[in-house]
């Protein structure tokens, strides 16, 4: 004798007819004594008629025209690389520019100077004389001075 | 497995991707795919919105294709995984003013027929809203568009018994709401039970 719990599990498949021998013949035989399950049975027939009777719709005909459109645009030659960079990618890129330039500039800045010579203290004048001199010198070296210097010294009969 | 009806077809899109190829693809599957997207999500836009999507994807993704299982079956699943996913989050009840009737037409074919077809659609698609998106992908598979219980399972990749567990359960679910609607609407019915839920 088949329990209620068990042909409630039959009742799809009794009614698409995929109910075969003895399991078809102790459903039918339950059917007779259990009121619920024929009731069962014949709620879900009724539905599965309403249901089949849905009829298919069909597709709006401007459907066509929106899909030919996007493949279009798919289909549409690609734009320059950077301009379909993708945001994530955008931004590590800028990222690592960044970061290079600042390695770039910071590099120079704090790279090691070569020493400088250590003056002794209170020789500040020394230096700025031997400074003078030297510009002094180097006025004289110029094209101009050398010229004057040539000039007297023709002048002179040298 | 009997061969693929759409062996040819796809094959020759594989090949070369022609537009007029997957235009006959289209025109093969439009209504099936608009149908069943708008079986599982009840809103004409949004139905062509999904059937838009599923068809990119088919042109898209057709190269990949390797006939493992039947092209229908790749396409339906295509369409219920995108409707479920466009599906999600939304609101799992529309009320009856909302139902666009005007989508549920060329039904009968004279006006009484039709108007009656139309109303007798418009209560079971009301009452097929008030089902969770996945019962009601199994309902649209297997009574809209006619699918076996195993075609089903492969679409939806879930076991046969799982199909017929979802199937019993839409079932229980349809059954006192569609008793309800049919006997407020229909002619002889008590119209004020309805009202006064």
């Amino acid at each position: 004798m088949m329990r209620r719990k068990d042909a409630q599990r039959f009742i799809l498949d009794y009614l698409d007819g995929r109910l075969c021998g003895a399991i078809r013949k102790d459903f039918e035989a339950h059917l007779i004594e259990c009121p619920e399950c024929k009731e069962a049975v014949e709620e879900i027939k009724g539905q599965q008629g309403l249901l089949r009777d849905f009829n298919q719709l069909e597709a709006p005909p401007r459907l066509w025209n929106l899909i030919e459109e996007r493949l279009k645009a798919r289909l549409k030659p690609r734009r320059f690389v950077l301009f379909r960079l993708r945001p994530a990618i955008a931004f590590a890129a800028a990222v690592i520019i960044l970061l290079s330039l600042y390695l770039a500039i910071s590099s120079r800045w704090f790279a090691p100077r070569p020493p400088t010579e250590k003056r002794p203290a209170g020789s500040n004048f020394a230096f700025y004389l031997e400074e003078h001199i030297w510009l002094e010198n180097e006025n004289l070296v110029s094209s101009d001075a050398l010229l004057l210097a040539e000039a007297s010294v023709k002048d002179n009969g040298g | 497995m009997s061969r693929d009806p759409d062996f040819e077809l796809v094959k020759r899109f594989k090949e070369g991707e022609s537009p007029e190829v997957f235009r006959a693809l289209y025109e093969r599957y439009k209504d099936k795919v608009f149908s069943t997207a708008f079986g599982i999500c009840g809103d004409f836009a949004e139905a062509a919105d999904i059937s838009q999507e599923t068809f990119i994807l088919i042109y898209r993704k057709t190269k990949r294709f390797n006939f493992k299982s039947r092209f229908s079956t790749w396409v339906y699943r295509l369409t219920v995984n995108t409707a479920l996913e466009k599906s999600r989050g939304r609101s799992r009840f529309l009320p009856l003013s909302e139902v666009d009737v005007e989508v549920l037409r060329d039904i009968g074919d004279g006006p009484l027929e039709k108007l009656e077809n139309t109303e007798r659609t418009t209560l079971v698609d009301c009452a097929l809203r008030t089902l969770s998106p996945k019962l009601r992908a199994i309902i649209v598979l297997r009574y809209f568009q006619g699918l076996s219980y195993e075609e089903i399972s492969s679409i939806l990749r879930i076991s046969m018994g799982t199909v017929k567990s979802r199937l019993w359960r839409a079932h229980r679910k349809l059954g006192p709401l569609l008793q309800r609607l049919f006997s407020t609407s229909l002619p002889g019915g008590e119209e004020s039970s309805l009202e006064d839920n």
